[in-house]
């Protein structure tokens, strides 16, 4: 018996009052919530560590490109 | 703690697979303790027989900021029966999604990186009760990112002493803070006992997050006495509390269940933890 492929899903539940339940939050939903700019300082704060990630791995990922040019330069 | 890091090499040795599968002839992996020979086809209270199924795998941000992007393996199969359970009768029905082999999980665990999983996870349904295809699974895998392991602690010491070493952080699903309660919705027995042991237990010699579902109406019989418990013996454990209760699965029978969390309860929730001392996350 196989169970329904949820990999690729997001469950967004929304209550009467207007609060927005999410299970299996992907980064596209978050940021897709993050651009109706719902005041939720929650989301807010999440999009923005998740965008410090992001930050970091550019930058470790083009120091590692400039060191390996200065390698390069050098041998 | 090795959340942040790459990949390491992973050591599962050959006595502790042998001692995993032990449980398969006569399992004692939950305080169910049923000691069910699962290779000739009995089953314990958790349905589970030999092969563990992953009904869903997928990369998901919703985790706590620490873990996120983590890459979740949903196990069918559950020693617990919770009457809100999310993942409804997948979580209950072991029989349902594709069998978890080294091969499946190696090739998973690759596609997750791909996606920007800094670590694997696994969840359920209860991943104790597949302890020894779990760790089959992670031996075939020279090297991993960090492993999560989120539980119901409802397991034995044996089990968790099967994963020593092996995990580097526990999530800690602390459901109840008495045992009527857990009876009644979950139809476990002494669980604030066992839950408790294993927390102090894990505790001491691994970095742990604690987990709270706030429940309808369990204000003052689950949330305050989890919060008590803490306060008293792990104030400096990682507090979670999560507020996005829905009354799914069989929650509508239960008149205390079937109705959405007040929306000030999160609030309520996170403000006596702060006032109690605890170290909250998000």
């Amino acid at each position: 018996m196989d169970a329904e492929d949820e990999t690729r899903t997001t469950e967004i539940t929304i209550l009467p009052d207007g609060r927005i339940c999410l299970f299996g939050a992907s980064r596209e939903v978050l940021e897709l919530l993050g651009e109706m700019d719902l005041g939720d300082p929650a989301l807010d704060q999440r999009l923005g560590y998740l965008r410090s990630l992001d930050r970091a791995a550019r930058e470790a990922a083009f120091g590692e490109t400039a060191t390996t040019a200065l390698e390069g330069r050098s041998s | 703690m090795r959340i942040g890091a790459g990949m390491s090499r992973i050591s599962i040795d050959a006595e502790r697979l042998r001692a995993a599968r032990n449980h398969d002839r006569r399992c004692l992996l939950c305080e169910h303790r049923c000691g069910a020979d699962r290779a000739v086809g009995q089953r314990g209270p958790c349905k589970a027989g030999c092969e563990a199924r992953v009904f869903r795998h997928r990369v998901e941000y919703g985790e706590e900021l620490e873990l996120v992007p983590s890459h979740l393996f949903y196990l069918s199969g559950c020693d617990l029966r919770c009457a809100f359970c999310i993942a409804e009768m997948n979580a209950f029905d072991p029989r349902r999604g594709r069998e978890l082999t080294p091969a499946f999980f190696a090739e998973a665990v690759a596609w997750g990186r791909e996606q920007g999983a800094r670590n694997v996870q696994w969840v359920g349904g209860e991943p104790t009760i597949h302890l020894p295809r779990i760790l089959e699974a992670m031996s075939g895998c020279g090297e991993l990112p960090p492993v999560i392991w989120k539980s119901d602690f409802y397991g034995t010491p044996d089990a968790f002493s099967l994963l020593a070493g092996v995990v580097d952080v526990y999530v800690a699903d602390f459901k109840f803070g008495n045992d009527a309660c857990a009876v009644r919705i979950a139809g476990v027995r002494n669980y604030v006992d066992t839950v408790t042991r294993n927390l102090s237990l894990v505790a001491e010699r691994q970095d742990l997050i604690v987990r709270h579902l706030l429940l309808p109406g369990h204000f003052d019989c689950c949330y305050r006495p989890v919060v008590a418990w803490l306060r008293r013996h792990l104030r400096q454990a990682k507090f979670s509390i999560r507020d996005g209760y829905l009354p799914r699965w069989r929650a509508k029978h239960f008149a205390d269940l079937a109705v959405p969390l007040p929306a000030t309860a999160g609030e309520q929730a996170a403000d006596l933890a702060a006032d109690q001392g605890l170290h909250v996350i998000h």
